[in-house]
């Protein structure tokens, strides 16, 4: 009998042992059976980190990786074994040696030794086996109709038995017709079947949510770990399963309403994790306290240095560069615990994201997906703007107000729009009332959204294929897929084609040496010549005139215009037309990204992983905008270069127009203008990793896992204005040269060039060196305690040590009670506590601790010169926040309710924020750690399964967050523009707002008033005197929010609906704006505008002040009205976020066709509120503006093939 | 095995190695950016007459509020509202105009005196790291930069105590209330008004080169 153990790899050492060893066994086998089986052995836990489909070898070899024990067997016991499928999950070692061998005869038996013993079962009764005379075959499916491989079915009573296939089908011959099936699967419930005489059984098989429900690995970027031993707050929402229903943009898609404490603002395109906790977020708008994004192991880099280790507002964008059919998992890493190996970025939280490396497959798995979008076309007609009729109205009241002139000879100001010209000809006489009523009457009969929309607005539609091929084996195994996405978005000519390549690689060269790669390529090419200004159109306005001509819209007066044609000297037309405009745009960008990740992974020993990696990140992107000789801004600035104003003329005389004056002719030559720009990122990063998991000394009672590390990287951010080319010619690709350094005076009398260089060039480059490590024990599966450490270090611009290096740790622990014998509450099948403590930061470099020059040369006068980058702040701090956690995991029923309780507070020292500083000091505002803001709340998550049939399941999660946010230091000025604004105010919450008092309005003029902090009652004259005569009235982010799912299978269809919530915000109306008025220009004004005051007495029926000509300047009769504690309105609101029904279609089908799975889905995303707080059907997300307009549902159809 | 063995040292040589040179590695400069080490560095500050940086030498007061009151601009009445709309619908012409209490409202900053006492910090940052042995350079530019500074710094609090404070007269002049006086570059340190002789005694005594 020959024997195989298979050793430990790596070691050599111990290789030359276990040959001894083997020659002992071997005798040891022969002479000797006293084996025992311990119960501890059996109810040792095993973790299988991934659906997978493996040898009986490979189960061994699992095992011998999380335990102490070897095995010994006769290495041709597994030949022809059926393969065996391991479900992602715990199990107990003693029930996957049954599962693992069960069908094939063996029985284990356990030595004192460690050793397992594999022997083969006594033969089967050959008398039984002769009468073997009927045969059953079928197909075993999961709940949803996949095949299931690798399913166990048995004889009852017998050894006989077979596994299914890769797909699911089985055969066996059993005795008679009253035979019973015996089938089981790891995760499933085993059914006995009676075969009643049927040669024929298809079986569906019902999940066994003891082992499902619970994802138990998690990732947390640098290494998987089981979380049995872990104590942190980690979310692994189920992406497959939205990746499958949904037709997603992009990560952040996939994890709406399904984290909780995750909150996706989609207005602002921002996202964070339990709360706000950054001062300059709000200042810039940059969304800095957004996580940190990890993708396969390394951060992914933003696209400028502003992004550096958080996102900025591009992390929709950047999420973009993935695309979700390739995603595998995303772990939400949520406290310190959880989060501090990531040290300085991970103050708020980090999002790690796992891509599709291989499936365990001996054949390849072809999988092919495609989906087509829809997204409604934009109506214009927003019923918070005003009508044409109110247009006009505005336009008279302009004119009467005197706030229409004749062309100012002065100023270069815009044109009157058609209404305000015939109102203000007809004041002055110009024109007779007939005349402007069919002026007017015309006008009215005009809508300007009509015809946008036709030339301008279409039906967005986004279609998406993607191919994936993979296979796996023991040894190596690729994943690679193709995307193609083009994107017609709503805007006729904003277009967006995408190329993305994937290939993941892993092959184990050598025993316990595995190399594996990835690359990851996209060329986005994006046009952009729609989105015009709809804004800037008067309500009225003719695009095309009846013969499909461009009507004028011009940009300066038409007697200016009429002055400047009848010079004869000017080549181009001083006509402006949008669709000319449209006609003629011609931009193009495009975006091209690579990801390379090579890693070499060396098991040293049993427990011990050495891992070395890599990570490459390019980013280019390069634009070019062609604007031809037909647009305006090349026509006007190629007139306006040319020189005919006499500047010895005083500015009063009529100016001469001579083109012989000075200069002969135009500075800028005739023909396109060329713009081009382009930006590169590169990020190259190294990691040496050491990692241990495992038991210390043979001891299962003690389990440990371990990681050491050091990091460094460099990312460099460069971005290129390139010089505009003038006389421009995209046929010839040739250009002409331009006088850049001559000044003449304009027609205004300002000195000019004729044309700008505008080229640009910025760089920057950051370095980071890191250290980590962390530690996780398990005291007999019951008792975790963890540790965690790291050290950032970066070029911080001459600094010192003490403020350059960041040192952040966490310490945590869980208990998990269920585990205790002493524990025996029948319904009560998982409860655990755990509790966190520790620290993570957040880089900002915009700052320096020292007086910084930047060197330049002035601009008029080339001599070289110095600014002030940064003042010196000696005192200048990275930000730190402190994070605690305590947190409940339970399940009950045998998991049909299970869920989670976290209580958090998280408080941020440090804070790094622009603060206005009083301008005696020398400036207005300086940018310094000024701040502290805490943010306290719970996460929520519970789930029920009421049915749970194999045909019938039903599944609801209700997710629940709760935070409290709080500035609880703030040093900068408190002053009033900062409350009204969005404020900054010790004690508040960061977006805590404050509002006027409103006091109604003037009973004779209509004018708004407001209250003084004594009650008084002021003017729109008279100024506020005291901060404390405005009002609170609430925060801008929500108090509570989180979201309800349910799913719905049965048979083959699933039925899934999102619905998110928002609670205990506040957002501010929108209004009638009259400092705007004059600017107007015939736009139609807010539909307010119909309610305002006009006649005393009306001040009693609406708040809405009377029409002025002098709105804004000289008074706060807007500021008073719109930021008035009037205007606030509870945010409060419910929506439909997605609505998804799908079919996978039964096996049974299936195999009658090539396709191994088919599904047919559709999907509605963002459907709208179903409820909101008040009374107008405002939804709080985007306001009741102008030209604000409610999100569109997006509608898909999907079709996912594998074959 | 050779090949593990080998790969696991030379990682830890490899970790060892970026260890050592750590702060070597982290040590670079910035692009477009220096820290100011020698007086011709702060001759070039000193040289820049640009108003819209964070802080410059060159930001000058406009003066232009003031002009709202003075008779060198004429607004006819009724039209000032247009007039001003010109302005950047700014509220302090028009509170300047009408002869207001004060020009600017809490939510406002009044340019004349931010921008000259911006001029005062600059000259307090020229002053300091003259006086700084790490600055290094030509002790003749050296002497030339400590006198510019202190003349702007003079003439900055002389237009302060003009704009903002009673006339000088000899009599009162120990009692009326003057403007802050700023010596330092450092964000700290009273705002308390000094009286009007303290700023003319203060602007005398600091005469270059004493």
């Amino acid at each position: 009998m020959k024997i195989k153990s298979k050793d430990r790899p790596c070691h050599f050492l111990k290789r030359f042992l276990f040959s001894i060893m083997r020659l002992f066994i071997i005798l040891f086998c022969t002479t000797v059976f006293g084996l025992t089986t311990e119960h501890s052995f059996s109810q040792e836990i095993i973790t299988i980190k991934e659906d997978q489909v493996v040898t009986v070898n490979e189960v061994f070899r699992i095992i011998k990786k999380q335990t102490k024990y070897g095995f010994i067997y006769p290495k041709s016991l597994f030949k022809n074994t059926p393969k065996v499928q391991l479900v992602k999950g715990d199990i107990e070692l003693g029930e996957l040696l049954k599962l693992s061998l069960g069908s094939n005869n063996l029985k284990f038996e356990i030595s004192d030794d460690k050793t397992i013993k594999i022997i083969e079962g006594p033969l089967q009764d050959k008398t039984k086996v002769s009468q073997q005379n009927v045969e059953v075959k079928g197909v075993v499916t999961d709940e949803n109709g996949m095949p299931l491989a690798g399913v166990h079915i048995l004889e009852k009573g017998t050894n006989n038995g077979v596994a299914t296939d890769f797909d699911g089908n089985y055969t066996l011959e059993v005795i008679d017709d009253a035979a019973i099936l015996v089938v089981s699967y790891i995760g499933y419930v085993t059914r006995e079947i009676e075969i009643a005489g049927r040669s024929e059984i298809d079986i569906s098989m019902t999940p066994n949510t003891i082992t499902l429900a619970p994802v138990v690995v998690l990732s947390t970027g640098l290494q998987e770990v089981s979380q049995e031993h872990t104590t942190g707050s980690f979310e692994q929402p189920q992406v497959q399963e939205v990746v499958k229903q949904q037709i997603s943009d992009n990560a952040l898609d996939l994890m709406e309403g399904r984290v909780p404490g995750l909150r996706i603002d989609r207005a602002t395109e921002t996202f964070t994790i339990r709360g706000r906790s950054s001062l300059d977020a709000i200042e810039s708008g940059t969304g800095r306290d957004e996580p940190l994004i990890v993708v396969d192991g390394f951060e992914l880099v933003g696209e400028s240095s502003q992004d550096e280790g958080t996102f900025g507002s591009n992390a929709f964008n950047l999420l973009k560069r993935l695309n979700p059919e390739d995603i595998e998992s995303i772990t939400v890493l949520k406290d310190a615990a959880a989060s501090s190996i990531w040290g300085a970025r991970a103050a708020n939280g980090v999002i790690v994201i796992v891509t599709k490396k291989k499936r365990y497959s001996d054949k390849p798995v072809i999988s092919y997906t495609s989906s087509l979008s829809f997204t409604s076309k934009l109506d214009l007609h927003n019923p918070y703007a005003g009508s044409v009729d109110d247009a006009l109205e505005v336009d008279r009241l302009n004119a009467e107000n005197g706030l229409v002139n004749s062309p100012f000879p002065f100023f270069a100001i815009g044109p009157n729009s058609i209404g305000e010209q015939a109102y203000f000809d007809l004041a002055n006489g110009a024109i007779t009332q007939g005349e402007a009523d069919a002026i007017i009457n015309g006008l009215r009969q005009n809508d300007v959204y009509n015809e946008y929309s036709d030339y301008f607005l279409r039906t967005a539609i986004k279609n998406r294929q993607t191919l994936s091929i993979s296979q796996g084996t023991d040894r190596f195994s690729y994943y690679a897929s193709f995307n193609y996405d083009k994107e017609e978005r709503n805007n006729i000519g904003d277009e967006t084609k995408r190329l993305m390549g994937n290939i993941n690689i892993s092959s184990e060269i050598f025993d316990g040496v595995t190399l594996s790669a990835k690359l990851n390529y996209s060329r986005e090419k994006t046009f952009n010549n729609g989105a015009l200004d709809v804004a800037a159109l008067a309500a009225y306005q003719r695009i095309l005139d009846g013969n499909g001509n461009y009507v004028s819209m011009p940009r300066i007066h038409p007697e200016t215009i009429a002055e400047y044609d009848a010079t004869g000297f000017f080549p181009y037309s001083w006509d402006y037309n949008i669709k000319q405009e449209f006609d003629n745009a011609d931009n193009e960008s495009i975006a091209t990204n690579i990801d390379v990740n090579a890693s070499l992974a060396v098991q040293l020993t049993d427990n011990l992983n050495l891992q070395l990696s890599y990570n490459y990140q390019d980013g280019q992107n390069t634009r070019e905008n062609f604007l031809n000789e037909q647009t305006y801004s090349v026509r006007s600035a190629i007139n306006n270069s040319g020189v005919f104003y006499d500047h010895d003329a005083d500015f009063s005389t009529p100016v001469v127009l001579d083109p012989t004056q000075q200069y002969d002719g135009f500075g800028i030559p005739q023909g396109g203008f060329l713009d081009r720009s382009n930006s590169q990122r590169t990020s190259s990063g190294g990691r040496g990793l050491l990692s241990y998991e495992g038991f210390i000394t043979d001891d299962p009672t003690h389990h440990i896992t371990a990681l050491l590390g050091a990091e460094v990287r460099e990312t460099t951010f460069t971005s290129n204005t390139l010089q505009r080319l003038y006389g421009y010619d995209d046929k010839l690709l040739t250009s002409l040269p331009v006088d850049l350094i001559n000044r003449y005076i304009n027609y205004y009398g300002s000195t000019r060039t004729f044309a700008s260089h505008g080229a640009r060039i910025s760089k920057t480059r950051d370095r980071f060196v890191s250290y980590f490590a962390n530690a996780g024990y398990t005291y007999k599966g019951k008792y975790n305690v963890t540790g965690s450490w790291r050290l950032d270090d970066s070029n911080l611009f001459g600094s010192s040590k003490k403020y350059r290096n960041k040192a952040l740790w966490s310490v945590g622990g869980k208990w998990q009670i269920a585990k205790e014998d002493f524990f025996d509450v029948g319904f009560i099948n998982e409860l655990s506590v755990r509790a966190t403590y520790g620290t993570g930061g957040r880089i900002n470099k915009d700052a320096s601790p020292f007086l910084t020059f930047s060197l330049g040369n002035d601009s008029r006068t080339g001599t070289p010169i110095a600014t002030i980058d940064d003042l010196e702040n000696q005192e200048l701090r990275w930000e730190e926040t402190t994070t605690t956690n305590i947190g409940f995991d339970f399940g009950l029923f045998n998991n049909r309710v299970y869920g989670s309780v976290e209580w958090y507070d998280k408080y941020t020292d440090d804070l790094l924020t622009t603060a206005p500083v009083n301008p005696t000091y020398g400036f207005s505002q300086l940018f310094a750690n000024f701040g502290e803001v805490s943010n306290r709340g719970v996460d929520v998550t519970l789930t029920v399964v009421p049915v749970n049939t194999p045909k019938f399941r039903w599944t609801a999660t209700t997710l629940f967050s709760s935070n409290k946010n709080k500035v609880e230091r703030y040093e900068g000025a408190d002053i009033i523009i900062t409350r009204i604004g969005g404020s900054i105010t010790e004690g508040d919450p960061l977006s805590g707002t404050y509002a006027y008092r409103w006091a109604g309005l003037d009973a004779t003029t209509g004018a708004p008033q407001i209250y003084d902090v004594d009650g008084e009652i002021l003017g729109h004259l008279d100024n506020v005197t005291n901060v404390e005569a405005l009002e609170y009235v609430g925060q801008r982010n929500p108090k509570y929010y989180g979201s309800f799912s349910n799913t719905v299978r049965f048979k083959g269809f699933t039925l899934s609906a999102l619905i998110t919530y928002e609670m205990g915000h506040v957002f501010r109306r929108q209004s009638v704006n009259y400092a705007g008025f004059p600017g107007l220009d015939g736009t139609a004004p807010h539909m307010d505008f119909g309610r305002r005051w006009q006649n005393p007495g009306d001040e009693l029926t609406t708040n809405v002040p009377a029409y002025t000509p002098v709105g804004g300047f000289g008074s706060s009769y807007d500021e008073y009205y719109s930021n008035s504690n009037i205007m606030y309105e509870k945010a409060d609101n419910i929506r439909l976020t997605n609505l998804s029904l799908g079919y996978d279609f039964s096996q049974s089908v299936l195999n009658k066709t090539f396709f191994r799975n088919l599904y047919l889905g559709v999907n509605a995303q963002n459907l709208g509120l179903i409820w909101t707080a008040n009374n107008d059907g405002i939804d709080p997300g985007v306001g009741n503006g102008i030209y604000s307009y409610k999100p569109r549902p997006t509608y898909s159809l999907t079709l996912r093939a594998t074959l | 095995m050779k090949n593990i063995s080998i790969l696991f040292i030379l990682s830890i040589v490899m970790v060892t190695l970026t260890g050592c040179n750590r702060d070597e590695w982290l040590d670079i400069e910035p692009f477009g950016k220096t820290i100011p080490s020698t007086v011709e560095e702060f001759r070039l500050l000193m040289d820049q007459r640009q108003t819209t940086s964070l802080t410059s030498i060159g930001r000058a007061p406009m003066y232009d509020i003031d002009l709202f009151m003075t008779e060198e601009l004429r607004v006819p009445d009724g039209e000032h509202e247009n007039y001003i709309s010109f302005n950047g619908n700014d509220t302090r012409f028009f509170n300047a105009l009408t002869w207001e209490e004060d020009f600017c409202s809490l939510n406002e900053v009044d340019g004349d005196w931010s921008n000259l006492y911006n001029q005062i910090l600059i000259a307090n940052i020229v002053l300091d790291a003259m006086d700084n042995p790490e600055i290094t350079g030509d002790e003749g530019v050296r002497n030339t930069l400590r006198a510019e500074a202190k003349v702007h710094r003079a003439y900055a609090h002389f237009s302060l105590v003009n704009l903002y404070s009673k006339q000088y007269d000899p009599a009162t002049s120990a009692t009326d209330l003057g403007i802050p006086i700023r010596i330092t570059k450092e964000a700290e340190g009273s705002l308390a008004r000094s009286t009007v002789q303290e700023v003319y005694g203060f602007r005398m005594g600091c005469r270059p080169l004493q």
